[in-house]
C-alpha cells in the first residue's frame, strides 16, 4: 500500500511542477525585455499546459500541444527574430501607471472569472467512459463533427495563400 | 505490490541498457565512419590508439572531458549553456519508443523490448524532432557569433522545411499499418517489408530525415569552408562533445526509423530480433557514410527548391495515389 | 484530488497573465504570444470540460484552435515580417500607415 501513496504522491509533485512550469514561463512570457527571453518563457509555458493535458488524460492532444505549438509556432517566431533582428531595437520605456492600470484591469476580470467558476454549481457527467483514443477522434472528426475539419482545411488553405501574398508584396515594396 | 516494484525494476534495467546501448554505439559510429570514410578516400584513418584504431573513441573521450569548456564573451550565458543538450537530450528520448525486438518471456511475464509503447510513438517521435530544431537554433544565436548565427538560422529553416516531407511521407505508412504505434507498424510488416509497397515514400523520407540530421549532402548549418564550424562554432569541451554525441544518436535514431517504418523491424530469418534490428541500423548508417564520401553540398537555394519544389508534392501525391489504392 | 475548479483557476491565471502582457507590451511580436498564450488558457478550460463532462467535442474544439492559431502564426509572422521591412519597427504605437 505504502507504494501505491507512493506513486500518488510522485503524481502530485509532477503537478506542481508541471503548474509551476506553466505560470513561471507564462511569467517569463510576459516580462522581460529581452525578446528571446519571451519566446523561451512561452516555449515553457506552452510545455507546461502540454503537462496539464497528459495529466487530464489526452495524450494525443499533450503531443499535438508540443508538435504544433512549441515545435511550430515558437520556432517561426524565434525564425522571425532571427531575420528581423527586432532584437537591437530601442525598446520603449514603461510606465508605472499604464502597467497599473493593466494589473488592475487584469485582476478585476481575474476576480470575477474566479467568481462564476467557484459559483456555479457544474454537473459532471453520470458516467466515464474510457475511450479517448486517436482513433475515435478520427471517426468523430469525420462523422459529427466533419464541418470543423472542412473549415479548417480552407483556413489552412487561406493562411499559406495569405502568407506568400503578404511576404511576396512586401518583398517587392521594399526592393 | 511486488508487481508494481518488479515493473519498476525492468523498467529502470530497460532504460539502462537502451542508454549504455546508444552512448556505446554512437562512440563507435564515429570511429566506423572515420574508417570508412578514410577507406572511400584511399587513406587509413585512425590506427594509432589500439588496434585498428578501437580505442580511438575513448580516447576522444577523454579529450573532450579534459578541454576547457569556455564561454565566449558576450554570450547569452544561460541558453548557451542549456543549447547543446537540448539537442541531445530530445535526440535520446526518441528511443523511448523504438521497438528492439519482439516481447521477451522472463519469470513467467511478457516483457516487450520497448521502454514505452505509445499508441501515437510516430507522434512522439515527430514532436522530439522537432523540439531538437531549439538546440541548434538557440545554440547559434546565444554564441554572439556570426558564423554561429547563420548556421542557427540555415539549421532551422533547413529542419522546419523537410520536417514536412519526413511527416508526409510517413502518412502511406501509417495508412497501411493502421496505427501510429511502432509495435504495430512492425508487426504489419511481418508478411513483406513496407519498403516494397512504398519505395517512393522511402526514398521522401531517407533524402528528408538525412536534412534532418544534417549530414553531408545536406550540412548547411556547419558548412566548414563557409561558416567555420557553423552554429557549434564557438563551443568547447564536452559541450561540443553534447552536440556532437546528438548529431550520431540522430544517426541512429534515422537508422532505426527506416529499419521500423520499411525494412521491418526485428524481423528476419535465422538470428534473434534485436540482432536484425541492429544489423539494419548498421546497413542505414553504412549508406549515409557512403552517401557523405560520394555527394557535394547542395546549395541553399537547391536545397530549399528540393524540399518545397520536389518532396513536399511527390508525398502528396503518395499519400493520394496510397488512399486511393486501399479504398479499391 | 484535483478537481474541475483547480483547472478552471489555472487558466484564468493564464489568461490573466497573457492579458497583462497584452496590455503592457508595445512589441507585436511580444503582444503576439501573449496572445497565444491567453488561447492556451482557454484550450486548456476545453480539455477539462470535456474530461468533466464526457464529451469528446471540446477536443475538436481544442484542435480546431490549434489549426487556427497555426494559420494565425503564418499570416501574422508574414505581417509583422513585412511592416518591419517597411517601417523598420515592430512597436505597435508607430505603426499608423492608415491614418491620412
Amino acid at each position: 500500500m505504502s507504494f501505491l501513496i507512493g506513486t500518488e504522491a510522485i503524481a502530485h509533485v509532477a503537478f506542481w511542477i508541471v503548474v509551476g512550469l506553466t505560470f513561471g514561463g507564462a511569467v517569463i512570457a510576459v516580462f522581460p525585455r529581452n525578446i528571446i527571453y519571451n519566446v523561451l518563457g512561452l516555449v515553457m509555458a506552452l510545455s507546461g499546459v502540454a503537462g496539464l493535458y497528459l495529466y487530464l488524460g489526452s495524450f494525443f492532444i499533450a503531443l499535438m500541444q508540443l508538435l504544433i505549438y512549441v515545435g511550430a509556432i515558437c520556432i517561426s517566431i524565434v525564425f522571425a527574430i532571427m531575420l528581423s533582428r527586432p532584437l537591437h531595437l530601442e525598446v520603449p520605456k514603461r510606465s508605472v501607471p499604464k502597467v497599473a492600470m493593466a494589473a488592475g484591469a487584469s485582476a478585476i476580470f481575474f476576480a470575477a472569472v474566479v467568481g462564476v467558476i467557484f459559483k456555479s454549481n457544474w454537473v459532471p457527467a453520470p458516467e466515464q467512459s474510457g475511450d479517448w483514443s486517436v482513433v475515435t477522434i478520427g471517426h468523430l472528426l469525420l462523422t459529427r463533427y466533419d464541418l470543423v475539419f472542412e473549415v479548417i482545411s480552407l483556413v489552412l488553405l487561406v493562411a499559406i495563400i495569405g502568407a506568400i501574398v503578404t511576404a511576396g508584396y512586401s518583398r517587392r515594396f521594399s526592393s | 505490490m511486488l508487481t508494481w516494484s518488479l515493473g519498476f525494476l525492468i523498467l529502470m534495467v530497460k532504460l539502462g541498457a537502451v542508454l549504455l546501448f546508444l552512448l556505446l554505439a554512437a562512440a563507435y559510429l564515429v570511429w566506423l565512419e572515420r574508417k570508412f570514410l578514410a577507406r572511400l578516400q584511399v587513406r587509413y584513418g585512425p590506427n594509432r590508439a589500439g588496434k585498428y584504431g578501437l580505442l580511438q573513441p575513448i580516447a576522444d573521450m577523454i579529450k573532450m572531458l579534459t578541454k576547457e569548456d569556455t564561454i565566449p564573451e558576450g554570450a547569452d550565458r544561460v541558453i548557451f549553456l542549456l543549447a547543446p543538450a537540448v539537442v541531445t537530450v530530445t535526440a535520446l528520448l526518441m528511443f523511448a519508443v523504438i521497438p528492439f525486438g519482439g516481447d521477451l518471456s522472463f519469470l513467467g511475464k511478457r516483457i516487450p523490448m520497448v521502454i514505452a509503447d505509445l499508441n501515437i510513438g510516430l507522434l512522439f517521435v515527430f514532436a522530439l524532432s522537432s523540439l531538437g530544431v531549439y538546440g541548434i537554433a538557440l545554440g547559434g544565436w546565444a554564441s554572439n557569433s556570426k558564423y554561429s548565427l547563420l548556421g542557427g538560422i540555415r539549421g532551422a529553416a533547413q529542419m522546419i522545411s523537410y520536417e514536412l516531407s519526413l511527416g508526409l511521407s510517413l502518412v502511406p505508412v501509417v495508412m497501411l499499418a493502421g496505427s501510429f504505434s511502432l509495435v504495430d507498424i512492425v508487426r504489419a510488416q511481418e508478411a513483406y517489408p513496407f519498403i516494397l509497397v512504398q519505395p517512393l515514400a522511402f526514398v521522401i523520407f531517407v533524402i528528408s530525415a538525412m536534412a534532418e540530421s544534417k549530414r553531408i549532402p545536406f550540412d548547411l548549418p556547419e558548412a566548414e569552408n563557409e561558416l567555420g564550424a557553423g552554429y557549434h562554432t564557438e563551443y568547447s569541451g564536452i559541450r561540443f562533445g553534447l552536440f556532437f554525441l546528438g548529431e550520431y544518436v540522430n544517426m541512429q535514431v534515422l537508422g532505426a526509423l527506416v529499419a521500423v517504418l520499411f525494412l521491418g523491424g526485428w524481423s528476419g530469418p535465422f538470428l534473434s530480433g534485436p540482432a536484425w534490428f541492429c544489423i539494419k541500423i548498421l546497413v542505414v548508417a553504412l549508406v549515409m557514410i557512403w552517401i557523405r564520401g560520394t555527394l557535394p553540398r547542395l546549395r541553399y537555394d537547391q536545397l530549399m527548391a528540393l524540399g518545397w519544389k520536389v518532396l513536399i508534392p511527390l508525398a502528396l501525391v503518395n499519400i493520394v495515389v496510397t488512399g486511393a489504392v486501399i479504398l479499391i | 484530488m484535483v478537481t474541475l475548479n483547480s483547472y478552471l483557476t489555472l487558466s484564468a491565471v493564464l489568461f490573466s497573465i497573457g492579458a497583462v502582457g497584452v496590455f503592457t507590451q508595445r512589441n507585436a511580436l511580444i503582444m503576439y504570444m501573449c496572445i497565444e498564450l491567453m488561447l492556451n488558457a482557454v484550450n486548456l478550460t476545453f480539455i477539462a470540460f470535456s474530461r468533466y463532462l464526457n464529451d469528446l467535442g471540446g477536443h475538436v474544439f481544442v484542435f480546431m484552435i490549434m489549426t487556427v492559431a497555426a494559420a494565425e502564426a503564418a499570416v501574422g509572422l508574414a505581417i509583422i515580417m513585412a511592416l518591419f521591412r517597411n517601417k523598420e519597427t515592430v512597436n505597435v504605437d508607430e505603426i499608423n500607415l492608415s491614418k491620412g
